[in-house]
């Protein structure tokens, strides 16, 4: 036991404390410090640390300090070698400043677990250290170390406690984590607060490596919050949050701390100046700030726990003092706590306000803090953040690329049939002086926004132009794709697309390959209008083209050694479709085609010799080949539709989120197939899965209202339980499903990180039925623990034609589930199909998906259903 | 929760690292090139904030050090850079902050100093601790 409990008074040491580890006092002692004196004799003292970082300062040049460095790290080895215990700890302090400058260090592993083990608490305690900088979880020395941090948890000393627990808390790997769990709940219950904090956080620790050990720190955990101890108290309810994250049974059990979080937090603003934990006029804003999280999860779509918080949030809304920064930081999270939970719709006037004013605060990182507000709460109020335009538009013009990045995604967010003009016009100027890592993500946006609310045709083409001649090389596969097939379609604007994609070719444009690719193909489709059309009403038109001036820039194009091959590709088609536009000989376009038959590339040459047969054997097929194609239908109808229901227009948008809540009482009368897939689903309660058949109905398409009915669902009510992407016959190829995809993903997830992924789990069988199997391969994502990918395979193993696959998926409404497009829909003999899911698992339950699968085999139409609730713990982290 | 944390000087050298996460050497290495170039290369007067890959990077610069927490002298840092660790420790574990009142974690430091020095007889102490 501990001979004191009360950790304020530390500084008065035990006296049996003393008799412990005073050597005047202890004939072992004695006879130990006559060894090492011994052993002084024999040896010479190595070199004192602050001796060494002076030596290594002194060097004066990289070579210099190298050699100070590799002699020191040989002497220590030799050290090392010699089991030499009174230096050891010296030695290994050395060896931590050498391993921060750099140099390998990892053969003082084993000698740190040794400084642990000796009952000196200078080792221990530098050992510690070592183990803490050298050791990570990877380590197989991880079974020694754990041994070490048993007996130490069991010490009768508080220090050496906490540094056992400090280190695990630093680097428990799972194994560590379920050894140890045990020691770990017994210490939180000690009745030392300087133990009680230290261990909570190790629990935290546990948890989240292990999320089954939870349960046994439950009883502990509660009690943590009746402690008057700011650090007890922090941590408390750090390890609450982390375990309401966890599981939703613990976030409900957990929903009745709320007054005690709320006394808490109004004791901090009234309790009036208190030095200890006072940071610049507030009373430990750490804390507040933890406090305010926790209030948000256990707020969160739910009545009673938002009504019971709502006093406390308005209280430090209005009294938080904003002349300091720390104050900001409270208000910050105060407003996302009321964004996020039910709150009164008073007090979400309240935190708007309040974001508005930082984002007029001239301080940089109340501003970045701002912008990242106001992109979380668009969706909640999107006319409260329309007013701040202005703002946020002079912010893409800010010198720090942080603010830029958030002030373009909010611009985005912001842009409706209203402004588009203006803000697009913002934008181009944005995208034209754009760093490169911006270029992409722009540019793509900007299609994006301009197909959605592009107030007429010519102005949709001319940002797209604008867009490529921007964006150059940077201009995503998905922009070349669009803009082809907004030209083919709108044959009214077919002249002036030409002729200003004419000019923009005369111009250099290797740093510009998109552009050449959509210009190329449009003169080959229609280069005939450029010649000899209806002149366009566009001042710049060319005058007076010849065919010899095309055809020579289409050679500067094919010889160019900066144009890709795609490039050319294009190119060499678009020319061989000019020799049936052209009036005059054709000559000398066959000649070009001609010399591409023996290029050293294979796609060239390929194309070369196929196009100069269309010349010779084949040419009287050479016209009707390569007629003008029929205008390209839109080819995503249920991307359209998707658009039109997520993000309408800011009035459209207002009205239905009007709507919302009516949602959820119109009667199931035209539920889908999906949705009652998902009824049957006993993890999702059936009262609340909502239609959206009322709002969405008049936008979607015919031909799979279900569908899309699910779909509407999913920006109105944050419960929509399904996201699925319709998969119906891909469009023709210039349709990218890329496209489709991103538009969706841009909608899902506002910041679109490329997702770094780790091969998880092997792979699982969901289905196995007359010949067609599917099987899912997990991976989880470095950079989202929430989020799973789940590469969805069918394979088709008869010997039959399966034709119409189409697989759909539904999940309990605690998670989100985003399908992409599928690679196919017909699967001939022992092909296969694949499809990307990705589950987003906010609550952290356990997965459970059902399935179903449809497709035309030799016998007919056939439709299955499955259900999967196998998935391997890691998807439930 | 933290991932970790760096402190290094305006000249780029690294003078304290506290990993939460567990990488591979070669991994941490590069990653504290990538953010100090990155970081130094920033004006002073942009924000604290950097979005770098896929972490929220928050820094601040006092004096030469670019730190989150008021030190008073690089020196201090460099001479007594395990002090620092042992700081940080009583203020931070496993990447959540553990106390919030700068007097208890200085007492629990001064506490353990004493323990230490307890243990090595008057005298033997420059000699045979750290030095």
């Amino acid at each position: 036991m501990w001979s004191y409990t009360d950790s304020n008074d530390i500084s008065v040491l035990p006296p049996e404390f003393n008799r412990r580890f005073n050597p005047a006092f202890n004939m072992a002692s004695i006879k130990q410090a006559i060894n090492e004196a011994v052993e002084r004799v024999r040896m010479p003292a190595p070199t004192r640390l602050r001796d060494l970082i002076r030596q290594i300062r002194a060097a004066r040049t990289a070579a210099e300090e190298r050699t100070v460095v590799n002699k020191e790290c040989a002497y220590i080895r030799s050290t090392f070698r010699e089991e030499d215990s009174v230096w050891r700890c010296r030695n290994i302090a050395k060896l931590l400043y050498i391993h921060m400058l750099g140099y390998p260090a990892h053969f003082g592993q084993l000698e740190c677990l040794k400084l642990i083990a000796s009952p000196r608490f200078t080792d221990k305690r530098i050992g510690y250290l070592g183990a803490m900088l050298l050791l990570d979880e990877r380590q197989d020395v991880h079974l020694l170390i754990t041994n070490c941090l048993k007996n130490d948890l069991n010490s009768t000393t508080q220090f050496v406690i906490g540094l056992a627990l400090c280190t695990l808390g630093a680097i428990a790997s799972p194994e560590m984590a379920r050894d140890l769990a045990a020691e770990v709940e017994r210490l939180m219950k000690s009745p030392n607060a300087y133990i009680r904090k230290k261990a909570a956080l190790c629990a935290f620790r546990i948890i989240r490596r292990v999320p089954e050990l939870m349960e046994m720190f439950l009883p502990a955990t509660r009690s943590l919050l009746t402690e008057k101890n700011h650090g007890v108290l922090i941590t408390g309810v750090t390890l609450i949050t982390e375990m309401c994250e966890n599981s939703v049974d613990t976030l409900n059990h957990f929903k009745k701390i709320v007054p005690n979080l709320v006394r808490i937090l109004k004791n901090l603003i009234l309790a009036g100046y208190s030095p200890e934990h006072d940071v610049s006029g507030v009373s430990d804003p750490f804390l507040q700030v933890k406090i305010l999280r926790l209030l948000r999860i256990l707020g969160r779509n739910d009545v009673d726990a938002s009504e019971a918080m709502n006093d406390i949030l308005a209280q430090v809304a209005t009294n938080t003092e904003t002349s300091k920064n720390v104050g900001n930081t409270i208000l910050y999270e105060t407003v996302l706590s009321i964004m996020d939970i039910k709150s009164e719709s008073g007090l979400r006037v309240l935190a708007v306000n309040i974001l508005g004013r930082f984002l007029l605060n001239n301080d940089k990182n109340i501003r970045y803090v701002a912008l990242n507000t106001l992109l979380k709460t668009v969706y909640v109020d999107t006319n409260a953040v329309q007013r701040h335009r202005t703002t946020i538009l002079d912010c893409l013009k800010d010198p720090d690329v942080s603010i830029r990045r958030r002030a373009m995604e909010l611009s985005f967010a912001l842009t409706n049939s209203n402004n588009i003009r203006a803000m697009i016009k913002e934008l181009l100027l944005f995208l034209e002086r754009a760093d490169p890592e911006f270029k992409a993500q722009c540019s793509s946006n900007i299609v994006m926004s301009a197909e959605r609310f592009a107030p007429n045709k010519r102005w949709h083409l001319e940002t797209l132009f604008k867009v490529l001649v921007a964006a150059g090389n940077y201009v995503r596969d998905d922009v070349v794709a669009c803009t082809i097939q907004l030209i083919s379609e709108t044959q009214s604007q077919q002249v002036y697309a030409v002729s200003a994609l004419w000019r923009a070719l005369e111009e250099d444009t290797y740093d510009k390959q998109p552009l050449t690719q959509v210009a190329t193909w449009c003169i080959g489709e229609y280069g005939d209008l450029m010649l000899y059309g209806p002149h366009p009403d566009d001042a710049n038109a060319p005058v007076n083209l010849t065919e010899e001036e095309v055809i020579d820039v289409y050679h500067k194009l094919l010889w160019s050694q900066q144009n890709s091959v795609v490039t050319k590709q294009y190119a060499l088609l678009s020319l061989t479709k000019l020799s049936t536009r052209f009036q005059r000989g054709n000559e000398k376009i066959r000649q070009i085609i001609d010399t591409f038959g023996s290029n050293l590339n294979i796609e060239l040459q390929q194309r070369g010799i196929e196009f100069s047969q269309l010349f010779r054997k084949y040419d009287h097929l050479r016209p009707a080949l390569l007629e003008r194609m029929p205008p390209m239908e839109t080819a995503k109808p249920q991307a359209n539709g998707i658009i039109g229901v997520v993000n309408g227009d800011s009035e459209v948008e207002e009205e239905k989120t009007l709507n919302v809540e009516p949602i959820n009482t119109v009667p199931q009368s035209d539920s889908s197939a999906l949705l009652d897939l998902l009824g049957g689903t006993d993890l999702s309660s059936p009262t609340t899965v909502p239609t959206v058949i009322s709002t969405t109905a008049p936008i979607s398409t015919s031909n799979n209202n279900d569908l899309l009915d699910l779909l509407g669902g999913l920006d109105l009510t944050a419960t929509a339980p399904v996201l699925t992407i319709p998969q119906q016959q891909s469009p023709p190829q210039l349709f990218s499903p890329d496209n489709s995809n991103f538009l969706v993903d841009g909608l899902l997830n506002s910041s679109s990180t490329p997702i770094s992924t780790v091969p998880d789990s092997p792979s699982m069988t969901v289905f196995d039925k007359q010949g067609l199997k599917i099987t899912f391969k997990l991976q989880r994502t470095l950079d989202n623990p929430d989020l799973l990918v789940i590469n969805m395979a069918a394979l088709n193993s008869s010997s039959s034609q399966i034709n119409d696959f189409l697989f759909q998926a539904a999940v309990p409404k605690t998670f989100q589930l985003h399908m992409l497009s599928p690679s196919g829909t017909s699967l001939p003999p022992f092909g296969q199909v694949t499809q990307i899911l990705k589950v987003n698992n906010i609550n952290k339950a356990a997965l459970r998906m059902r399935l179903r699968i449809s497709y035309t085999g030799v016998s007919g139409p056939i439709l299955e259903q499955a259900e999967v609730n196998n998935f391997p713990t890691i998807t439930v982290q | 929760m933290m991932q970790f944390m760096l402190l290094f000087s305006r000249q780029g050298k690294l003078r304290l690292q506290k990993w939460y996460v567990a990488h591979p050497d070669k991994l941490k290495k590069k990653i504290t090139r990538e953010l100090i170039t990155t970081i130094l290369a920033r004006k002073p007067k942009m924000s604290s904030f950097l979005e770098w890959k896929d972490v929220k990077v928050v820094y601040k610069r006092y004096a030469s050090l670019y730190f989150c927490c008021a030190i008073v002298c690089e020196l201090d840092i460099i001479f007594n850079f395990e002090k620092a660790y042992f700081i940080l420790d009583e203020l931070l574990v496993g990447g959540e902050i553990q106390e919030t009142s700068k007097k208890n974690v200085l007492k629990a430091i001064a506490a353990q100093d004493l323990l230490q020095e307890e243990e090595t007889p008057q005298g033997f102490f420059e000699d045979h601790g750290l030095g």
